[in-house]
């Protein structure tokens, strides 16, 4: 079994491809202008972040970097096309002859840079309406085309190959999670017949459209009927491929150079640690398990970084990593919040470890806390300061004694488990708000002088 | 040339008046243009532009255009013709 | 000012501004190029209702110097030489009405020549659409280095070979409104980014200029026209330019390379006229593709049809590499060729047109390959954008005859500074068409 992808990433730019529109998720056909609709007239010129983006994701893909590129018009009617032909690179991409290490090697054909069409609203499901809707916010937005060899054998190879590729382009800055999106064509052969099953969004439905790919080829040729070539859409709902049309009107792409746009030439990009290389050296510096630091790792840039500025102030990197894969994480994800979007510090986090360590919050005030923490922008101080006074804490402290007298008699004979027991019940009353040495002081006092 | 086939292509309705004059006018052109078979390119680079023309960007900056006249406007989207 | 007299006789206005204002300076605009307050319609009646949501750069920039008197027809989306695929009335020769006063720039060399007041006419070129009607009536017509003007707002015929340019009776008033429109424009990434001189100052002796004459660029060509040419080359000779014979071998190519990539590009540009966004629509009903069919079909007159279907055939699949690429590597010998020339020469001269402008009825007997035909002196520097200059120098049965000056990359200088001298020697530009 042979599969390919071709993957289109749409970059974290701020303004499209060849216009200043903006790129932000807006209600439809907000973001438009003369030149994304393709106006008579136009010119289109191109955004240089777009272009260096995908330089670095052709070099981090290990291509060989073309020296010249240009632009091509490739000719095709459709009604989200507001040309009729798509601003793309056809004889001189960005780079060719990449891989990616999924444990094995899967080359990477070409990567190029193209706009994106516009999206169709079919009103009542494509064939349901004699009419579609067109949102234009879409058009001209720059993706990156990724397209890879027929190197997979199966799904979980691409399943590794998405998680690595995601956290390549997170690394470089190049994808937003929150506002980009990834969209894919898979190309399945079981056989000798390619199918190619186009226009799947994101990485999931990518799975489900090639597991389903592959059960239906697999049956066909059980039967012994013929597996045709051709090319199929991915239906979201129902998780099945369907074949798409005969075309009566064929489209003839007609390559030709662009002429209102310059050639590309001489660019040089740095790139950033890759992910790869930056686990390796978690692995190394930090001691961590190899999954531990690709858990971090491939969080992004910023989360890696974040790891590293708190282990150089407080060390313990188990801990650190711990607390942030656990716990941060989890309330990070239930918030839909990236970590640069709360108000924790590297700094902040320290300070909440080291108040841990020392015993003045409990480890389940801590975790209750992060829930508090990631959403509301509050500051460890706050969160110190709301801790009980010692008045109060000298009241549960006598509560305690007298609503459990058993256990300060078992502590009196010598069981040292009900100590423990009672240092959770005080906690408990307030709240965790208190510092555990600080009961632990308390009670003994009260204790002895019973 | 297959006129009826990149009329087609075009999305260029033609009537079969139009479809026979174009093959027969058409042929002519390109008989004159077969001229350039006589000439040898082996080796030479195709001009895109009379001069090069080399990394013109622009820097990714947000500017709104505004409010854009198009007709077949529904609610918030534009109407279209199906696809199917 | 007669302009609906003059408008109804020659149809040199496809839109007539309402009320016009006097002015010192008129400006006309060929309806290739958008203008916000105006319509705009590429001569097509695809574009028949067509608004501009902004003006061309070099509208922005003329605005405020003079009055704008309206937009000039032309052949549709600039395809043709003799005005003859105007949508919108066909455009007559102001010295002969029976005749064709050249194109696709048609209506500019009509204003600029017969409107009496003073006024310059913004055209465009791709393969001779300035030259061409420059020479048949009687005008200076200016096709710039590609690039230097601005094309934001052109609308787009063939993207590496259109130029916009100025038409007039004195040259002096072209170097005035090329200081206006000439220079780098930030909306525009193929234009022209280094300085820009002043044109009003390029004038002065000619002596000591060397001017090549191309042997190949006087076959095929009309004896009277060749007669009065070289009168003006003897012209030049007497005023100290040194005259020699130069060769280029490869013109009889270069009607077949540009006709490949302006009608390849030109149909990729076409594509997005299909009754969506703008421009004539039809009922839409039916699915996209029968639906595009039929207002293209409707909307595009004969000879776009052809152009379309042509361009679209030279870089189908299977034939690219034969015509589409083909033609590129020919327009770079093309280009190297007359690099070659001016390494030797300051400029080039020959005719303009091989022809006297034709009668309407001559132009119905040819057969398209014939009119393609007619460009093959304007076609080779159009293609290695070199600017050039058509200059009034002669009339034979009382029709204008133009000399074709061309220079190197961003020369304008030379061709002002010839041009100038010819103007300041002869009286032919003078002469203003009765009508």
């Amino acid at each position: 079994m042979r599969i390919g992808l071709e993957v289109h990433v749409q970059l974290a730019t701020r303004s499209k491809l060849f216009c200043n529109c903006p790129t932000d998720p807006a209600e439809p056909n907000r973001n438009i202008c003369p030149i994304c609709l393709g106006f008579p007239g136009i010119r289109p010129f191109p955004n240089e972040e777009a272009i260096l983006l995908a330089f670095k994701i052709a070099k981090a893909l290990n291509c060989r970097v073309l020296k010249r590129c240009f632009f091509s018009r490739k000719s095709y009617f459709y009604p989200d096309m507001p040309k009729n032909y798509q601003i793309t690179q056809y004889e001189a991409p960005m780079g060719v002859n990449g891989w990616v290490d999924i444990g094995k090697k899967i080359g990477i054909r070409r990567v190029h840079l193209e706009e994106d069409p516009a999206r169709l609203v079919h009103p009542g499901g494509i064939g349901g309406s004699d009419y579609v809707l067109i949102d234009y916010n879409r058009a001209g937005i720059p993706l990156v085309e990724i397209v890879t060899e027929p190197d997979f054998e199966d799904v979980e190879e691409v399943k590794r190959f998405s998680k690595k590729l995601l956290s390549i382009l997170l690394h470089l800055r190049a994808f937003d999670p929150l506002k980009c999106s990834i969209r894919c064509d898979v190309n399945i052969s079981l056989g000798d017949t390619r199918v190619e099953v186009k226009n799947v969004t994101g990485l999931k439905h990518i799975e489900r459209a090639i597991r389903y790919e592959i059960l239906r080829q697999e049956k066909l040729i059980k039967e012994g009927k013929e597996v045709k070539r051709e090319t199929r859409h991915f239906d979201e709902k129902t998780g099945l491929t369907t074949s798409l049309r005969e075309k009566e009107f064929e489209d003839d792409y007609g390559y030709i150079f662009d002429p209102d746009l310059p050639i590309i030439e001489g660019i040089e990009v740095e790139i950033p640690e890759l992910p790869d290389r930056m686990v390796e050296r978690f692995v190394e510096e930090y001691g961590l398990k190899e999954e531990k630091a690709k858990a971090i790792v491939y969080e992004g840039p910023d989360f890696a970084s974040f790891f590293e500025e708190v282990v150089k102030d407080f060390g313990k990197p188990e801990v650190v990593a711990s607390w942030m894969l656990t716990h941060l994480l989890k309330c990070l994800n239930f918030n839909h919040m990236r970590l640069e979007d709360t108000s924790i510090t590297p700094k902040e986090f320290v300070e909440f470890l080291r108040a841990m360590e020392k015993g003045r919050i409990s480890e389940r005030y801590a975790k209750e806390m992060i829930k508090e923490w990631v959403p509301s922008g509050k500051k460890v101080e706050e969160f110190l300061k709301e801790m009980v006074s010692e008045e109060e804490l000298r009241r549960a402290v006598e509560e305690v004694l007298r609503e459990h007298r058993k256990a300060v008699e078992d502590y009196k004979r010598g069981k040292k488990k009900a100590f423990e027991f009672l240092i959770g019940q005080v906690l408990r009353k307030v709240g965790g708000r208190a510092d555990v040495k600080e009961v632990r002081r308390l009670l003994e006092e009260s204790i002895d002088l019973k | 040339m297959d006129v009826e086939r990149v009329a087609r292509v075009a999305r260029l309705e033609l009537s079969e008046e139009e479809k026979e004059l174009f093959s027969r006018q058409l042929k002519e052109v390109l008989k004159a243009f077969e001229v350039l078979d006589e000439l040898d390119v082996e080796g030479v680079e195709p001009a895109m532009h009379p001069y090069e023309i080399r990394n013109r960007f622009r820097k990714d900056e947000v500017k709104k255009w505004g409010e854009i006249k198009m007709p077949n406007k529904e609610g918030e989207f534009y109407k279209g013709p199906r696809v199917v | 000012m007669k302009l609906k007299k003059l408008n109804e006789k020659t149809n040199a206005f496809i839109t007539l501004k309402e009320e016009i204002e006097e002015a010192e300076l008129y400006f006309s605009i060929k309806d290739n190029i958008c203008t916000k307050d105006m319509r705009t319609t590429a001569g097509s009646k695809m574009l028949y209702n067509y608004h501009p949501p902004f003006d061309a750069t070099v509208v922005e920039r003329i605005r405020g110097k003079g009055e704008i008197l309206g937009k000039t027809s032309m052949d549709s989306w600039g395809f043709g030489t003799f005005g003859t695929n105007c949508d919108f009335g066909i455009p007559r020769n102001p010295w002969d009405l029976g005749r064709s006063p050249g194109g696709s720039s048609s209506g500019a060399a009509i204003v600029a020549s017969a409107l009496k007041e003073r006024n310059v006419a913004l055209a465009e070129s791709t393969g001779g659409s300035i030259s061409c009607p420059a020479s048949f009536c009687n005008v200076f017509g200016l096709t710039p280095t590609y690039g230097l003007v601005s094309r934001w707002g052109l609308i787009s015929y063939a993207d590496s070979l259109d130029k916009i340019g100025l038409m007039a009776r004195d040259l002096k008033d072209i170097a005035l409104v090329m200081n206006y429109i000439a220079g780098g424009d930030e909306r525009d990434p193929t234009s022209y980014q280094g300085r820009v001189p002043d044109y009003t100052k390029c004038f002065g002796e000619i002596k000591g200029l060397k001017v090549g004459v191309p042997r190949e660029y006087f076959e095929h060509v009309e004896e009277e026209v060749k007669e009065k040419v070289m009168d003006g080359i003897s012209l030049l000779d007497s005023l100290g330019a040194e005259i020699r014979e130069v060769s280029l071998k490869l013109t009889k190519y270069a009607l077949a390379s540009y006709y490949l990539i302006a009608l390849s590009e030109a149909s990729t540009n076409l594509a997005r006229f299909c009754g969506l966004r703008y421009g004539l629509s039809a009922e839409m009903e039916g699915e996209f593709n029968e639906y595009f069919s039929k207002v293209r079909g409707s909307g595009f007159n004969q000879e776009s049809k052809r152009r379309i279907i042509l361009g679209t055939f030279a870089r189908m699949a299977g034939y690219r590499g034969r015509y589409y690429l083909k033609a590129l590597k020919v327009r770079r010998l093309i280009i190297n060729e007359f690099k070659e020339v001016f390494s030797k020469c300051d400029l080039i001269a020959a005719p303009t047109m091989p022809i006297l402008p034709p009668k309407f009825e001559e132009i119905e007997e040819l057969k398209p390959i014939q009119v393609y035909a007619m460009d093959q002196l304007t076609v080779g520097p159009n293609l290695a954008g070199i600017p050039m200059l058509s200059v009034p120098i002669g009339f034979s049965r009382g029709l204008p005859v133009g000399l074709h000056l061309m220079a190197d990359h961003f020369r304008e200088d030379l061709l002002f500074r010839v041009g100038r001298a010819i103007q300041e020697h002869t009286n032919y530009w003078r002469k203003v068409p009765e009508l």
